[in-house]
């Protein structure tokens, strides 16, 4: 009796720790999402992170990144929609841990913007990265895109926009079609030729946002 | 090789009480005692691994100890490992050490992990043999071993003695003891109470030596 | 010199280590992972291999130092294994510098495996890479990574030797060594955000003062730093490698000129 009680000991360990990493990774949306709109938050966890990265935030920064795209699967594949929310925590988390992070950016304007519908954030987060590289001229536009698009704030457009001409290697087409915002003469064909120009930098698996914003400005259009 | 006056105490144990012994070059000595008598002790006191609280020892260069357990890095093999030992004391009979002592010629080159504890005696025997030492230190040499490798091992030492090196073998084994030494000392309580001479390596000599150590480890012996 | 003979010696007890042997596999397995990771990601591709990279290295040497040396070390001394070695002309001087040595030159085989591993992964891998996915990656960028990480644990080694003149025991030693790496781990980020504006404003003054204190004076395990400039294709200035390699080889010796004092004069 005593010996078919020790069996039973290990599997009931690992279902109680299964269950406990479960509750926890729980609590942790949770906390995030109760405490998403409160600054203080977002800095407690980039320091909690850091003190765990240690010597590799780089790695850390990368598995946030990784949960970003499982995060964006499931709120697809299990039609959960309101998993999205938490693609902002965990594209500042690993924006706090590699600054320098080019797919955070990127994620920051496709998914975040237009899956998630966080514009404000995705901006907020696109403009640390024009501090952190200061030659990237994608960085700028997409945040004045942004905003002239979703938030419909053309001052901050012009503003982040202006910001392009200054940056090294920004091709010509570009740097048309940024002075065609900042004139304000922008069409919804110019937008619609931008997203589909930023469709083809996002992988297939994470085009549903965009493709779905495309659609509702060619019906505007119409 | 020699001492004098020495103590040695851990916390409040007296270990080593006030001991003086001077070893004849040459010969073979014995140290016998029950546990805790400080055989031990003394034994690391002379290689220089303990460090006396008072007292003089004398500190020699060509001195080795054979351990109590065969203490050996397990992921070497003994051939490696005796390698490495004559190279230190500037010899080159790593084979003919590996005979002497014994040890299969297939094991040599296998790592240690893999050796009974036999074996692993025989290893640590060769090492303590790889610089023809003049002072050779056996602290129970014979354990792991069997008759017919006892029997052996003692045939090895008396050569040794013979070649002019300078044994002191602690042993538990009165017979042992007898066959090899030429004194031995009783040891209790930290003092040497009694060398006696052994004369004819024979099998009384032994149980005189098994009357003694047991009359100096009653409890009143040394009152 | 006795210290060459046990330095060799340490070389090939390492070596034949099942332990050991694990950690090069892993070494020379870890270009796939860093392959598979970073096949995962849009543009930083190269960063992401380097980050692999820059783990592992991190991951190998913390397991090399506590499953292998220290339990090297341990088994020395307090099972007695030192006893073979310290027989004369051996002293516990050459006995302290050839195992240190010794488990030098298997660290530095140990990072070079994984250095040429993940260089040879690299040039099959990323050089098909345009520019843009490469994050500026440089085979030699490698090589300074595992420079730095190789002088990190050098301190931790000094310390691990400084541990073991005094321990008691395996597990006593286990628990320092593993208490410093986790103490150099999250120090410094605890440190640099407790030295924040909004956090300062609230911390007293001699608080914040000791808190400077303890920074300066611990070993700076400040691979966050350097990782994440490697990664992005920066190279590090020859005047910081210089003051990194000073302060790690100056912890490396203080901890083990102390060790090899209290060492010399410990009953084994």
């Amino acid at each position: 009796m005593g010996e078919m009680k020790k069996q039973w000991v290990l599997p009931l360990v690992v279902v109680v720790l299964s269950l406990l990493l479960f509750q926890i990774r729980d609590s942790s949306h949770a906390f995030y999402e109760q405490n998403r709109t409160q600054s203080w938050a977002t800095e407690y966890s980039a320091t909690a992170d850091r003190v765990l990265a240690g010597a590799v935030p780089g790695i850390f920064s990368d598995f946030l990144m990784l949960d970003v795209f499982s995060i964006y699967y499931e709120a697809q594949q299990a039609k959960k929609p309101s998993e999205m929310k938490y693609v902002n925590t965990y594209l500042s988390r690993a924006q706090s841990l590699d600054p320098k992070f080019f797919d955070v950016y990127r994620l920051a304007s496709s998914i975040l913007a237009y899956d998630a519908n966080m514009p404000n954030e995705a901006v907020a987060l696109l403009k640390k990265g024009m501090v952190q590289r200061p030659y990237v001229w994608e960085f700028p536009f997409f945040a004045g895109f942004l905003a002239h698009d979703l938030l419909k704030d053309d001052k901050l457009a012009y503003e982040l926009m202006s910001s392009v001409a200054d940056r090294e290697n920004t091709p010509v087409m570009v740097l048309t079609l940024a002075s065609r915002f900042l004139e304000s003469s922008s069409t919804k064909e110019d937008a619609i030729l931008f997203l589909k120009g930023l469709l083809q930098l996002v992988p297939e698996g994470n085009r549903e946002g965009i493709k779905k914003r495309i659609e509702a400005l060619k019906h505007e259009e119409n | 090789m020699k001492v004098q006056s020495v103590c040695k105490s851990y916390k409040t144990n007296q270990v080593i009480d006030q001991l003086s012994l001077d070893f004849t070059d040459g010969e073979a000595h014995g140290l016998l005692g029950a546990n805790g008598a400080g055989k031990s002790t003394l034994i690391k006191i002379l290689m220089g691994l303990v460090f006396p609280d008072e007292g003089i020892v004398e500190s020699l260069e060509d001195i080795v100890l054979l351990p109590e357990s065969p203490y050996v890095p397990l992921n070497l093999t003994a051939y490696q490992m005796l390698k490495y030992a004559c190279s230190v004391q500037n010899t080159t009979q790593v084979e003919t050490l590996l005979k002497d002592v014994r040890l299969k010629e297939e094991s040599w080159h296998k790592p240690m992990r893999s050796y009974s504890k036999g074996m692993k005696q025989r290893i640590s025997i060769a090492l303590s043999l790889a610089g023809n030492p003049k002072y050779l230190i056996l602290d129970e040499p014979m354990s792991g071993l069997d008759a017919m490798g006892r029997a052996h091992m003692l045939k090895l030492f008396t050569k040794i003695k013979k070649q002019g090196t300078t044994i002191l073998m602690c042993s538990h084994a009165v017979t042992d003891l007898v066959r090899l030494c030429d004194t031995v000392h009783i040891m209790a309580k930290g003092k040497v109470t009694e060398s006696i001479v052994i004369k004819e390596h024979s099998m009384k000599e032994a149980e005189v030596l098994e009357n003694r150590l047991q009359f100096w480890s009653s409890e009143h012996a040394m009152d | 010199m006795q210290w060459i003979k046990l330095a060799h010696l340490t070389l090939f007890e390492l070596w034949q280590n099942r332990t050991f042997k694990t950690l090069l596999t892993v070494a020379l397995l870890t270009p796939l992972l860093a392959v598979g990771l970073s096949s995962l990601f849009l543009y930083d591709i190269g960063k992401v291999y380097v980050d692999v990279v820059a783990a592992m290295a991190q991951l190998l040497a913390v397991v090399f130092f506590i499953f292998l040396v220290v339990t090297l070390l341990s088994r020395d001394i307090f099972d007695r294994i030192v006893y073979v070695f310290l027989t004369p002309p051996m002293s516990r001087r050459d006995y302290y510098i050839g195992r240190f040595l010794g488990i030098v030159a298997v660290f530095v085989l140990l990072l070079l495996v994984l250095l040429l591993s993940s260089v040879l992964g690299a040039w099959l891998y990323l050089d098909g890479l345009s520019d843009m996915y490469q994050s500026g990656y440089k085979w030699n960028y490698l090589g300074q990574l595992v420079f730095f990480n190789f002088f990190q644990y050098i301190s931790i080694l000094g310390f691990i030797f400084f541990v073991v003149s005094w321990s008691s025991g395996n597990a006593e030693t286990m628990l320092f060594t593993l208490a410093m790496l986790i103490f150099s781990w999250i120090f410094p980020p605890v440190l640099a955000a407790l030295q924040s504006p909004d956090v300062m404003k609230d911390t007293p003054e001699f608080v914040v003062y000791f808190l400077q204190w303890i920074y300066d004076v611990i070993p700076h395990l400040r691979g966050a730093d350097i990782t994440l400039s490697i990664a992005h294709g920066g190279s590090i200035g020859y005047q910081d490698t210089f003051l990194y390699v000073a302060e790690h080889i100056l912890y490396s010796v203080i901890f083990f000129a102390l060790g090899l004092a209290v060492f010399k004069r410990r009953d084994l």
